[in-house]
């Protein structure tokens, strides 16, 4: 093909979930964009689990969705089973998952795409990055691809995956490629680290599929959707597709016996991956090694969708050779007679360490050049099209005004994971946790549009529809705090309901507030109740709220009252936390001019290059002592 | 204020005043240059070693001795402020010191400000936070207890207590983080009961470590103590026997009014400063409304209230009433009343019964024939100091409100943790409350929680996938 080249305000570079938001998120707002993927087919591929959410992550997937971001939407089209986890622990740690139909997200993502108007996609190979001097800083001028020439750009988000120069091992074989079946990118590491940007090698692995008509599922537990099944958008009702239920079964001392033999020639342990991979997301055989007290593990067989013969052997990743998974898998219950269709590998790839990045995701070095997703040093669907959602955002603002969206470690857990990301030093794939949040109890799944939509508004990225009942119910749940802190109930109307739930009686009248402070009571109840519903505020919440609203409201009025102490403490860190991220460092600050400072500490202040002291502290390597002499120099 | 921190500092590092001996110290990178300019040795310092001691004289820039020292090197960064430093031990008095430092200052040195050397010292990494702060303590130690208590914090005894049962913390927490990360992952669910154990156990060490603060802070401070009584029982005849034998060395006591008079006693090896408000006379009926009204205004700082009567007397209404309202104004202070002038008494019955008082600690003393005088020292260390107050056999103690504070906010973060595992609640919540309480004791030794949980997390449990 000639140089069918052209011009573009915003190209994103990869069709994965990163890719995914930071182009919809970029067209949407108004900014002519091109993805560039290797193959089209490929567009929100699900390179490993066919799940959407779990702990932490499906708080980030409602945060994404709460400020316009298309993770949730596709997920609650395509899911098959849906799972409020940590269902017995209190709301701040419910967390949705749900499984999905892998081809159908893949095809449903893929429509979205070429859908969108503004978005254009071509499918083509990046040969190299092209990058102009502008006055003492450099800016991203142009790609060039392998069969469209060069392509002139304004911003390029590069979303790149696990591909750049990715190899997969299985065994002591080992091939390049960026996911089974598909070819890995090369050329885009060494042109960025011509540029001056450093890499790193990271590994993550993926487990077996086997044929769902090999399994024996009288030997294994069934595990069933929630019902109703809870969607993950904000903007719908509710969850029409047909569920299916998913299987529990469990390795034994044979499974390990059988694994074990195949140790010599596993690349992890022979050392032929250089990479490092999650501690938390550890290989069967990595299990086996550190936790050799333990005679089983647990293994989830997943079905990838309604009429897949496929099934993924979750918690069962691993790299040993072929023969070896195959002969351990077969003494698993319900597995005796299993069919491997496809062997679990390990991937290794690069990973460009995210300190070379601002909080906008765009790279320190190379004005209009934005880094999202696994090439950043994360793990997970979810972890990654946060950041492609904020990149694409913050691409698009920089063309309008030169304005930025950075969200706090205060406000939501994308901002954990990028604050996390620029400051902390990547040695494994990071994964969210709901114990990175520090102010988790305010980071709820279930408020994470009273948190954030407002920026999704203002982004344009947000329905107008979806915009007004947002409002309508924001406002209900203002109105109803203070009507519940002034709202009392009689003793005679109270107290059959007290004891129906098995709580003492109050001998006078008592107020709302404190009644539901007690676990056994539920505002849904106690609206109810003939004084209560007769209070404008309650005939206000019918009058103009749908059913959907006025649960919501409800359920935000609850968790708000019943935990005040909790949320309130939280709040008082908040303030504590933004009152040191306000003690700004200057600019042009030189950190290794302080003798102070210890080795470490200077040089990762030098890297980082932190604005506040607040900032600085978080960065790993950086001690308290180093943070006390840093403000008695500020203070002087 | 602008200042390199290269400059060269020198200030005299032993306490003003007589003593045989004292020590300026310079510091800074050309310190060894300043202290070759003004002294005379058999070679010059900046040929000799780190941490040699050379005799010589410092001279005026005329060449006239001013005094014979020995002059001990210390180079970078194997000195107390991590710089070059050179310490000049002269013969003591103030004119001598006086002179030397001056020619140091002449040479190149600046005067340094108060606590400078230490401040460099921290900012070189030489002493963490919690030992700078036993450094401004040891340096307003005034008897041997509070020497000792400020040593053991900057050898971080404390620091490494504190570190101790903030890792406990960190282990309890991650256990909770644990069962809500990996909910999914088959993960044995945490034992609420071992962890409310632990919890209290962490409590209970904390405790005993806050409960030393009384003790700590008397002995950095001292024992603010304070004698009062009607006119003629003999206040001034007390203070002159305790004063006798147990005369504080050092006196020079920021703050003091002028209408108080403050005696400093060293009583085994405890500060006690005695303020005496006798004295006061503004006329005949005003002379007692006016000494009461003295007597509670120290009587309520005080950590001691010694109150004075004549036990060869009746005792009076006027007696009760005062001391009932001293006991008023100040309920935590401890009291004795010293019945004085007991070689003039016949019998102790009278006195012992009439003082009516809930009050036990009655010493019968004579400071005009010292009988009974030891009992009123000893009596005035138990009653002050208490009996109990060493922590366990590593006799640590605390000295510094911050970190009573601190403390004590964590212990109130861990009693909410044990409520929340009474009343059943999830996980996030206890451990909200048990990372307050890990934060709180950070903030003592300075380490901050990030990654300590989930890093913890990963060394020690099993996770599935």
């Amino acid at each position: 093909m000639g140089d069918v080249g052209g011009e573009y305000d915003i190209v994103v570079i990869g069709g994965g979930h990163a890719g995914i938001e930071a182009a919809l998120a970029a067209a949407r707002m108004n900014r002519r964009t091109l993805m560039i993927t290797m193959q089209k087919a490929a567009i929100g591929r699900m390179s490993c689990n066919p799940a959407i959410g779990g702990t932490a992550k499906g708080h980030l997937v409602r945060e994404i969705d709460a400020m316009g971001g298309e993770m949730g939407k596709l997920a609650d089209s395509t899911g098959i089973q849906f799972r409020m986890l940590n269902r017995s622990k209190g709301p701040a740690v419910w967390s949705p998952r749900c499984q999905s139909d892998r081809e159908w997200y893949s095809r449903e993502a893929a429509r979205v795409i070429s859908e969108q108007p503004g978005l254009d996609v071509l499918e083509d190979a990046i040969r190299d990055i092209v990058v102009s001097p502008d006055g003492g800083s450099r800016k991203i001028s142009a790609v060039i691809t392998g069969q469209n020439g060069t392509i002139r750009c304004r911003s390029l988000v590069l979303c790149a995956g696990t591909f750049l120069r990715g190899i997969l091992h299985t065994g002591e074989s080992e091939k390049k490629g960026g996911r089974f079946g598909e070819q890995a990118s090369y050329g885009i590491t060494e042109c960025l680290e011509n540029i001056g940007f450093s890499s790193g090698r990271l590994k993550t692995g993926t487990p077996p599929r086997i044929d769902i008509r090999s399994v024996d599922f009288s030997k294994v537990t069934e595990q069933h959707s929630d019902d109703p099944p809870r969607p993950f958008s904000f903007q719908n009702r509710r969850i029409s597709n047909r569920l299916i239920p998913m299987y529990l079964t469990h390795t034994n001392p044979d499974t390990h016996r059988i694994l074990e033999k195949g140790f010599d020639r596993s690349p992890m342990f022979t050392g032929r991956i250089k990479g490092v991979g999650p501690r938390y997301c550890p290989s069967i055989e990595d299990k086996i090694v550190r936790f050799s007290d333990r005679e089983s593990h647990q293994i989830f067989l997943e079905p990838e969708g309604y009429t897949s013969e496929i099934i993924y052997v979750n918690g069962f990743s691993t790299s040993l050779p072929e023969e070896i998974q195959l002969e351990a898998l077969k003494t698993i219950p319900g597995l005796e007679k299993v069919r491997m269709l496809r062997p679990g590998y390990a991937v290794e790839y690069d990973f460009f360490p995210p300190h070379q990045l601002k909080p906008t995701f765009e790279t320190k070095s190379v004005e209009g050049l934005y880094f999202a997703g696994q090439i950043c040093g994360t793990s997970g669907y979810e972890e990654a099209a946060a950041q492609g959602l904020m990149a694409g955002i913050n691409a698009a603002l920089r063309l309008s005004d030169g304005g930025e969206l950075v969200l706090k470690r205060s406000e939501a857990y994308i901002g954990v994971l990028l604050d996390d990301l620029i400051n902390k030093s990547t040695e494994e794939p990071y994964r969210m946790f709901t114990s990175r949040a520090e102010y988790r109890l305010l980071l709820r799944q279930d408020n994470a549009d009273r948190r954030l939509m407002e920026y999704g508004i203002s982004l344009g990225l947000i329905p107008a529809d979806t915009a007004v009942r947002f409002r309508k119910k924001a406002e209900l749940i203002s109105a109803g705090i203070p009507f519940l802190e002034k709202m009392f109930v009689d003793p005679a109307e109270i107290n059959p309901y007290l004891e129906a739930k098995g709580t003492s009686p109050v001998s006078q009248r008592e107020n709302i507030s404190q009644l539901l402070r007690r676990p056994e009571v539920v505002l849904g109840e106690l609206l109810g109740m003939e004084s209560i519903l007769r209070e404008n505020y309650v005939q206000r919440l019918y009058a103009e709220g749908d059913e959907q609203i006025r649960m919501e409201v409800i359920e935000q009025l609850d968790i708000e009252t019943k935990y005040k102490g909790y949320i309130d403490r939280q709040i008082e860190q908040v303030e504590k936390f933004v009152h040191y991220e306000e003690i700004r460092i200057p600019d042009n600050f030189e950190f290794a001019s302080l003798k102070a400072l210890s080795a470490e500490g200077k040089e990762k202040l030098s890297r980082v290059r932190p604005v506040s002291i607040g900032q600085a502290s978080r960065i790993a390597g950086v001690t308290p002592a180093d943070i006390s002499v840093l403000m008695i120099h500020l203070r002087n | 204020m602008i200042t390199s921190p290269n400059d060269v500092i020198a200030a005299v590092a032993t306490p003003v005043g007589e003593g045989g001996i004292a020590v300026i110290r310079i510091s800074g990178l050309n310190a060894i240059g300043v202290a070759d300019a003004v002294f005379t040795g058999s070679v010059p310092l900046r040929e000799v070693r780190t941490q040699t001691a050379h005799v010589g004289a410092i001279r005026t820039q005329s060449g006239e001795i001013i005094d014979q020292v020995v002059a001990l090197l210390f180079r970078e960064p194997n000195s107390y402020t991590g710089e070059n430093t050179v310490e000049v031990s002269c013969h003591g008095g103030f004119y001598v010191t006086r002179r030397l430092l001056a020619r140091i200052l002449e040479a190149g040195a600046r005067m340094a400000g108060p606590g400078e050397f230490t401040r460099r010292a921290f900012l070189n990494g030489r002493i963490d936070l919690l030992q700078a702060e036993a450094v401004a303590d040891l340096i307003h130690a005034k008897t041997e207890l509070s020497h000792r208590t400020s040593v053991q914090r900057l050898e971080g005894t404390l620091s490494g207590i504190v570190r101790d049962l903030r890792n406990d913390l960190v282990n309890i927490s991650s256990l909770l983080e644990l069962e809500l990360d990996f909910s999914e992952e088959g993960i044995d669910v945490a034992d609420k009961h071992e962890i409310g154990q632990k919890i209290s156990s962490v409590i209970g060490q904390l405790g005993k470590i806050a409960g030393t603060y009384r003790y700590g802070r008397i002995s950095r401070e001292g024992v603010r103590a304070v004698i009062v009584g009607k006119p003629n029982v003999g206040k001034s005849s007390i203070i002159n026997n305790l004063l006798n034998e147990n005369r504080a060395i050092v006196t020079d006591i920021p703050g003091t009014t002028r209408d108080v008079l403050r005696e400093e006693l060293d009583i085994e090896g405890i500060l006690f400063t005695l303020s005496d408000t006798a004295g006061i006379r503004t006329g005949k009926d005003e002379a007692e409304k006016e000494g009461i009204s003295r007597a509670h205004t120290e009587a309520m700082s005080a950590d001691l209230i010694l109150y004075v009567a004549d036990c060869s007397e009746p005792v009076s209404d006027a007696d009760r009433k005062i001391f009932t309202r001293l006991k008023e104004s100040n309920s935590l202070a401890g009291t004795i009343i010293v019945g004085n002038k007991k070689d003039l008494l016949r019998t102790d019955d009278n006195f012992l019964r009439e003082f009516i008082s809930d009050d036990p600690n009655i010493i019968l003393c004579s400071a005009k024939t010292g009988e009974g005088m030891d009992d009123l020292r000893s009596a005035m260390v138990r009653i002050a100091v208490g009996t109990d107050h060493h922590l366990g056999e590593k006799n640590i103690c605390i000295t510094s409100i911050r970190h009573k504070d601190a403390i004590e906010k964590a212990i109130t973060g861990l009693e909410a943790a044990l409520d929340d595992i009474r009343t059943a609640k999830s996980n996030e919540f206890i451990s909200l409350n048990i990372r307050l309480a890990i934060e709180s004791l950070g903030e003592i030794i300075g380490e901050v929680t990030t990654e300590d949980l989930l890093n913890n997390i990963f060394s020690k449990f099993c996770i599935g996938k």
